[in-house]
């Protein structure tokens, strides 16, 4: 698999060597091992009551993970197959990329229900004699309570790269409102091509896909989805023995993912992934030799102004950082405390006239109906108005100011490079110059590599090959108002808008249960509106907390995409001057042969 | 420019001197027949309570609107000059007109709670008022508030559409422009190309107002952006109630002060612009035919002289020549024309994919709340007719990005082909800069020439195709929105029976599930009717194109066989004369 690609990288080797960066070679191997397994990321979402351990079991078609009826994943647990294994190995994978081997399966079992803060996530490798699963990885995650409290940081990271996701729903109890959040949150974090395979799980024996409840489920869950998910049924297993757990019939099921990760449409993604990527290095490779052939017949001192002219390009780039991005983050910050307050005095206020204008008598369906209906919705809409679009407005400002200040310096640079090159070596070093000049290359690669934890990093980082191919926000080639920008930054709101409304499940529905039973006909419009404010208080606490995080992490994003820039224009010409024109040029031919045979 | 430009001898002319296939004394025939006189409306849109009818009072210094704080305007009324004051109520579907002279008889058509829901079938409303700033022949006009752009009041509001160059909006302070607004505006600034923006200060501090306005502009200017229209800053700030007191009690201090002064005086430039951009694209127009027709003579000529050096076999080259270069630009055609076809399947694919992503949302929030227990007729109405309206404005923004996406590569690829039949041409041709992006550009209202369509040559056919662009496809998407609020009306009537919670509850998925496949389809069937007509023109616009190069060709292969001679020379001089002549006088 995959062959067409590795013979393009191992093709590559000579004009690496021309190029003698250690940087790019560490890359290139990095590249060449991820090609040779790569990695399939099967990810298993659903409430602690679907059973989706068991189906697991299934799979594997031993008692693996601890199932019982009460709730038993809180931790994320790997299953990887290793050659290398004989039977099965137990490990904890620190937040800190620390890993650590666990002895015995008794105490596996124990962080596996209890998990302690410091753990990433559980990972067992069982033994892939064979090498039929080489790159497989199965995640099986806790269910919805337990991830909003400890881990949702991971799974935001983990759901972008999963190349299936499983979502199991029990039969009898049916998609409960944590499913409808779940999927709802699902439609946002997965890749478009990501498929999806709903479960559902202990079907009666004469239950199929013709059968009322069954339907209802699989309308229900695709409407959330807003996409038709494969479907899979798996049998109540029948109780052989008290002793042993029970497990299902999950062959089918297996099948059916197999069928996907081999299937044309993921093999030509990866595909398409991988050349991108193996493209990406060629072209770094080759702007760095024709760097150096433009420049050999230069002097040294007008090389020395280059490199000079290049230092201080660097530094103005990085100014952005400080006159942009920082003020209008801070602005953000400064103002959001007030939006929220803003936002939950009106939803008291729309909850409060709803109480009033309803009558006495009504308690029970006023209730359900705030609850259930009105207070999410509410908050819904003015959580978007006023906090969403705030937010928008103030970044995509900024996404415009920093694509024309980084393309004035970038211009400048480039015209005073032009200049030099054009004196020195004349027009033909001027052409090549400016075929090159400017165009920032993408830096893909670069975050498959630091996100999978570097070359040989199979330690903590969940990376997949095909996740890293988004375009940076702000694509730097002189366009003005770009649509993908725009899209990517609906899409990071859209997120947003996910954990909202999660806060809002959570914060609301626990609330409002408890209260209902005693109230009576005359207090419980009062005491409804105090429950209201409470949670209310509860929505903001926990949305403003995530929403802050969220922004910093995309401050950080921002700034990291600056300082990736103004590196990159630091190293567009080498400290040392390239003085050989006859070996330059021989390189330099290198490389057009290679893009010769394989672009 | 006078009608008796015109004349039989310049019309015969023309029709000599016009490429193969064209009829340019015909086309400025038409031309100067199709040129109405057109009214200067101007409408003044904005959301319900933005005090618009305020506005206006404010504007004519009488209280003539009603204005309470919910929106009673549910027909549109419009204020023009005249020396006598009264008021004409028109009406849909008769020619009757009936005349009213008080406040109370106005109301009687005007006002909400006196003619509810319009039951009185009236069209619109015009008053006469003596008033300097309708003057100019500016009509003021009070449309209806939010949906009125829509589907719900489309052929009332077409008459606004299709004639109105530019429209004043009236935005809030606090709150600033909120997701349901922007949607409105959006698809309403689409329609009317140009717009004035006026924010109503309600007695805001300074600070809010200062923070409010620098936040609306940047709000616009990404809107504009994101939908090609154009915003001309500033947003003006004006105290609408202050005005009005102002005017009524004739203290211009206070009229000053409000603000009003920098929207009138905004309103007299655009009323006399209104006239001379009118006079000028008309005046274009005439110039480019005219240009044609000499550029047509003068090739004539060139090739009378040439003729007599070339031998035959030159001439066939010539024609082997500019047979190949026409090839190319069908060629070119032909692409473009199968990109179109490419595209009417995708589009209509992404666009029935978000229908359907639409649907299946509304179908699983309703499901959810259902579950819940809401089954209720009057709580599941207001849930349903929520969900509805939200996530129907999504799809419209959605739709209209889309739509936005394809016309935009259109236009990019017309561009281009111009730029081709620019080249192709002047190797025959001087003066054929009538292909530039410029003519693309063609201001909305001034629909005349584009009424021409291709039937005068190359440049106009090209430019037509455009200007059918022009009409932004953004405003389909607005019909999408009125479609989705008013699908809503008759969800119940089933009552509210004591029954079992959970038979309650599939009784209520029973009704509203059909009500949003109903969605489904009228969201499907209208955007499909826009789509459709916009690919038919597109294509009938290229297949001109296409006739024209080769009905060119065709008369180069006759010249080819019958060279222009001497004795043709003595005529076309005196052609060029008149055409000469003519464009001197204009």
């Amino acid at each position: 698999m995959f062959d067409k690609q590795k013979q393009k990288l191992v093709a590559l080797k000579p004009i690496l060597n021309a190029v003698g960066s250690q940087d790019l070679w560490g890359l290139a191997k990095f590249l060449y091992e991820r090609l040779q397994s790569p990695d399939s990321y099967v990810v298993f979402i659903g409430e602690t009551s679907s059973g989706k351990s068991s189906i697991i079991n299934g799979i594997l078609k031993q008692p693996l993970l601890p199932t019982s009826a009460v709730p038993t994943t809180g931790a994320i647990t790997e299953i990887a197959f290793d050659k290398n294994v004989k039977s099965v190995r137990y490990e904890v994978l620190y937040k800190t990329g620390a890993k650590t081997q666990i002895d015995s399966r008794k105490e596996f079992v124990n962080l596996a229900c209890k998990p302690n803060k410091k753990m990433a996530r559980l990972r067992v490798s069982l033994t892939d004699s064979g090498g039929q699963y080489v790159g497989l990885r199965l995640f099986d995650t806790p269910g919805y309570n337990s991830i909003v409290e400890e881990h949702e940081e991971v799974l935001k990271d983990f759901l972008p790269n999963a190349d299936i996701v499983v979502y199991t729903v029990g039969y009898k109890i049916g998609i409960q409102d944590e499913d409808y959040l779940f999927l709802r949150y699902l439609r946002e974090l997965i890749r478009p091509e990501v498929p999806v395979i709903l479960v559902i799980n202990r079907c009666p024996d004469k239950v199929g896909e013709s059968d009322v409840k069954v339907k209802e489920i699989i309308r229900y869950a695709s409407d959330i989805l807003g996409y038709n998910p494969r479907i899979n049924i798996i049998r109540q297993a029948k109780v052989v023995d008290e002793t042993i757990p029970v497990i299902p019939d999950a062959a089918d099921l297996w099948n059916q993912v197999n069928a996907q990760l081999n299937s044309e449409d993921r093999i030509e993604s990866l595909d398409n992934a991988f050349d991108l990527y193996i493209d990406e290095l060629f072209e770094k490779c080759d702007k760095e030799l024709k760097m150096r052939l433009a420049t050999s017949k230069m002097s040294h001192d007008a090389y020395q102004a280059i490199l000079k002219e290049q230092q201080n390009t660097a530094s103005q780039l990085l100014k952005a950082i400080p006159e942009l991005i920082e003020p209008t983050f801070n602005r953000i910050y400064n103002r959001l405390p007030h939006l929220f307050d803003e936002v939950s005095e009106k939803v008291a206020d729309r909850v409060s006239q709803k109480l009033i204008t309803s009558s006495k008598f009504t308690k029970d369906e006023t209730v359900n109906f705030v609850n259930n209906f009105f207070l999410p919705e509410e908050l819904r809409e003015y959580t978007r108005d006023v906090i969403q679009d705030y937010i928008s407005v103030e970044l995509t400002d900024l996404n415009s100011q920093v694509d024309d200040y980084i393309n004035q310096e970038l211009i400048k640079f480039n015209n005073k490079v032009a200049i030099q090159i054009e004196t020195a070596v004349g027009k033909a070093g001027e052409a090549i110059f400016k075929k090159y000049a400017g165009k920032t290359a993408t830096n893909a690669l670069g975050r498959y590599f630091v996100q999978f934890g570097g070359q040989g990093g199979a330690g903590a980082g969940v990376a997949n090959a095909a996740s890293h191919l988004l375009k940076k926000a702000g694509d730097l080639v002189g366009k003005r108002f770009s649509r993908e920008t725009h899209n990517a930054l609906k899409h990071y709101l859209a997120r947003f808008g996910a954990t909202s409304m999660k806060a809002v499940g959570v914060a609301v529905a626990v609330i409002f249960e408890l209260a209902f039973v005693i109230w009576d006909v005359n207090t419980w419009k009062n005491k409804a509106k105090k429950e209201v404010n409470k949670a209310l208080v509860e929505w903001k606490k926990e949305t403003q907390q995530q929403v802050f995080t969220d922004l910093m992490k995309l401050e950080e994003d921002n700034k990291q995409l600056i300082r990736e820039i103004a590196q990159e224009t630091l190293h567009s010409f080498d400290q040392e001057q390239t003085v050989d024109f006859e070996i330059a040029s021989q390189n330099s031919a290198l490389a057009d042969e290679w893009r010769q045979q394989f672009k | 420019m006078k009608r008796d430009f015109v004349t039989s001898e310049l019309k015969e002319c023309l029709n000599r001197n016009s490429r193969p296939g064209t009829e340019l004394g015909k086309d400025l025939d038409a031309l100067f027949s199709t040129v109405r006189k057109s009214e200067k409306l101007l409408p003044v849109v904005g959301t319900q309570g933005m005090g618009k009818s305020t506005l206006i009072n404010a504007m004519l210094g009488e209280d003539i609107l009603p204005n309470a704080a919910d929106e009673t305007t549910c027909v549109p009324v419009e204020v023009a000059y005249g020396e006598n004051e009264y008021a004409e109520v028109f009406f849909r579907n008769s020619v009757e007109r009936i005349k009213v002279n008080t406040k109370a008889e106005l109301n009687s058509f005007v006002d909400n709670n006196e003619n509810p829901a319009n039951e009185k079938g009236v069209e619109h409303i015009r008053l006469y008022r003596n008033r300097d700033i309708l003057k100019s022949g500016l009509i003021i006009v009070d449309l209806p508030g939010v949906g009125s752009i829509t589907a719900a009041n489309e052929d009332t509001t077409k008459r606004y559409i299709e004639n109105v160059r530019c429209a004043v909006f009236v935005i809030p302070t606090v709150p600033t422009i909120r997701r349901r607004e922007a949607l409105f505006i959006k698809a309403a600034w689409s329609q009317f190309n140009k717009a004035i923006f006026v924010q109503n200060d309600f007695g805001e501090t300074t600070v809010e107002k200062r923070d409010s306005i620098e936040f609306n502009t940047m709000k616009l200017k990404q809107m504009s952006q994101e939908s090609a229209l154009k915003f001309e800053e500033p947003i003006l700030l004006i105290n609408a109630y202050q005005a009005l007191a102002g005017s009524i009690q004739h203290k211009s201090s206070e009229v000053e002060a409000s603000g009003l002064n920098k929207l009138t005086s905004k309103l007299s430039l655009l009323a006399n612009e209104w006239d001379f951009t009118l006079a000028s694209a008309l005046r274009e127009r005439v110039l480019s035919i005219l240009t044609l027709a000499i550029s047509e003579v003068k090739r004539k000529l060139k090739e009378a002289n040439l003729s007599e050096e070339m031998s035959k076999a030159e001439r066939k080259a010539k024609y082997e020549k500019n047979k190949e270069e026409i090839g190319k630009v069908v060629d070119t055609i032909d692409e473009i024309a199968s990109w179109l076809a490419e595209q009417r399947i995708t589009v209509k694919k992404k666009i029935s994919e978000a229908v359907s992503k639409t649907t299946g949302k509304i179908r699983a929030d309703i499901t959810k709340v259902i579950n819940g227990g809401i089954v209720d007729g009057r709580n599941l109405e207001e849930v349903f007719s929520r969900i509805q309206t939200r996530e129907v404005e999504e799809f419209s923004l959605l739709a209209n990005d889309i739509l936005t996406d394809m016309a935009e590569e259109f236009r990019n690829k017309l561009c281009d082909l111009l730029e081709e039949i620019k080249l192709q041409e002047i190797k025959n041709y001087e003066d054929v800069d009538l292909h530039s992006e410029e003519k693309l550009k063609w201001e909305k209202g001034f629909q005349i020439a584009a009424n021409i369509g291709g039937a005068a040559g190359g440049a106009l056919g090209a430019g037509a195709v455009a200007a059918a662009l022009m009409s932004n496809p953004a405003g389909w998407a607005v019909a999408v929105v009125g479609i989705g609020i008013y699908a809503v009306a008759s969800l119940f009537g089933w009552g509210v029976k004591k029954r079992q919670q959970d038979k309650r509850k599939d009784e209520a998925k029973n009704v509203v599930y059909p009500k949003i496949d109903e969605i489904e389809h009228r969201l499907v069937d209208s955007i499909s009717q826009k789509l459709n007509e916009f690919f038919k023109e597109a294509e009938s616009q290229l297949n001109n194109l296409r006739d024209q190069k080769k009905k060119e060709l065709r008369a180069m292969r006759h010249e080819m066989n019958n060279p222009i001679g001497n004795d043709e020379k003595p005529k076309l001089e005196s052609d060029l004369q008149i055409l000469t002549k003519a464009i001197e006088s204009l």
